[in-house]
């Protein structure tokens, strides 16, 4: 059963809670290097983090990139809306 | 912090121009855009013939009121922000928050939080990551779709939800905690 450590004066829930921002690479230098040393000691957060930054990076994996499809659409249906104006 | 197929820059200045009167300016936006709001709105409401009728009254309000753009976040947020609510519209969707209050320490645990069971660096496909985010609850999916398989940032996302971004960032984390339960899940079903 899991507990709620505190490793580098940060505990597992506080860890969990900035994930997202972890993973974005968005925190402050200080916290993420707190994090960084927590991750060193616990072994449930780096498993599960590690879990959590490849889902995420799985899911962007799919991130559409410049469509450059079926133009005549849009086009078509541009002038459609420019002529009832 | 992903960065947009289209420049958001360009955006704007194609609004400004197509309010002062340039009608090329408004085609191009709509080439610019038509296919993702096409595909968006599909992915939400699923492949209907009432695809056609929202995204052409997406583009038509575009139209309408591209003077009043003001460039909060970017244009192409502001589209999909217009897109949803003419979804809601006809479809009638409640955007309420969700009616399940699981502590997150709960919802970390389902995720495989601190679960000594849980097999290491488990690998999921992309086929098996979408097909868990199809059975997740709309507004989970939603936040997902728009964050991580659209490319918004949270402000962004902030603007098509009409939300503020630290809720965003809740209900985001929530959400891809939701996601790897429902993929632990998955695996204990065989
Ligand atoms: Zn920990």
């Amino acid at each position: 059963m899991a507990e709620d450590r505190e490793i580098a004066g940060i505990r597992c829930m506080q860890v969990l809670e900035k994930l997202d921002d972890y993973v974005d690479g968005a925190l402050d230098a200080t916290t993420q290097d707190q994090i960084e040393r927590h991750l060193e000691g616990c072994d449930w957060c780096t498993k599960f983090g590690g879990e959590y930054g490849a889902l995420v990076t799985t899911l962007r994996s799919g991130l559409k990139s410049a469509a450059q499809a079926d133009t005549d659409k849009a086009r078509d249906l541009a002038s459609a809306l420019l002529a009832r104006k | 912090m992903s960065t947009r197929p289209t420049d958001a820059q360009g955006d704007d200045e194609l609004l400004r121009r197509y309010a002062s009167g340039d009608d090329d300016a408004f085609t191009e936006f709509v080439v610019r855009h038509h296919e993702s709001v096409v595909a968006w709105v599909t992915r939400r409401i699923g492949s209907r013939p009432e695809v056609d009728d929202i995204v052409q009254e997406t583009f038509m309000s575009v139209m309408s009121s591209a003077s009043n753009f003001e460039g909060s976040s970017t244009a192409r947020a502001w589209v999909y922000g217009i897109a949803r609510n003419r979804i809601a519209r006809q479809f009638r969707r409640r955007t309420a928050e969700p009616a399940t209050f699981e502590s997150l320490g709960e919802l970390g645990l389902r995720a495989g939080w601190g679960d000594p069971e849980v097999e290491a660096s488990r690998a999921e496909s992309i086929a098996e990551v979408h097909r868990a985010l199809k059975r997740l609850p709309d507004d989970a999916r939603e936040i997902i779709e728009l964050r991580d398989l659209e490319g918004f940032s949270n402000p962004e996302v902030a603007q098509i939800l009409e939300m503020n971004v630290p809720a965003v960032k809740s209900r985001l984390h929530r959400a891809r905690l939701a996601l790897m339960a429902e993929l632990n899940s998955e695996v204990a079903d065989g």
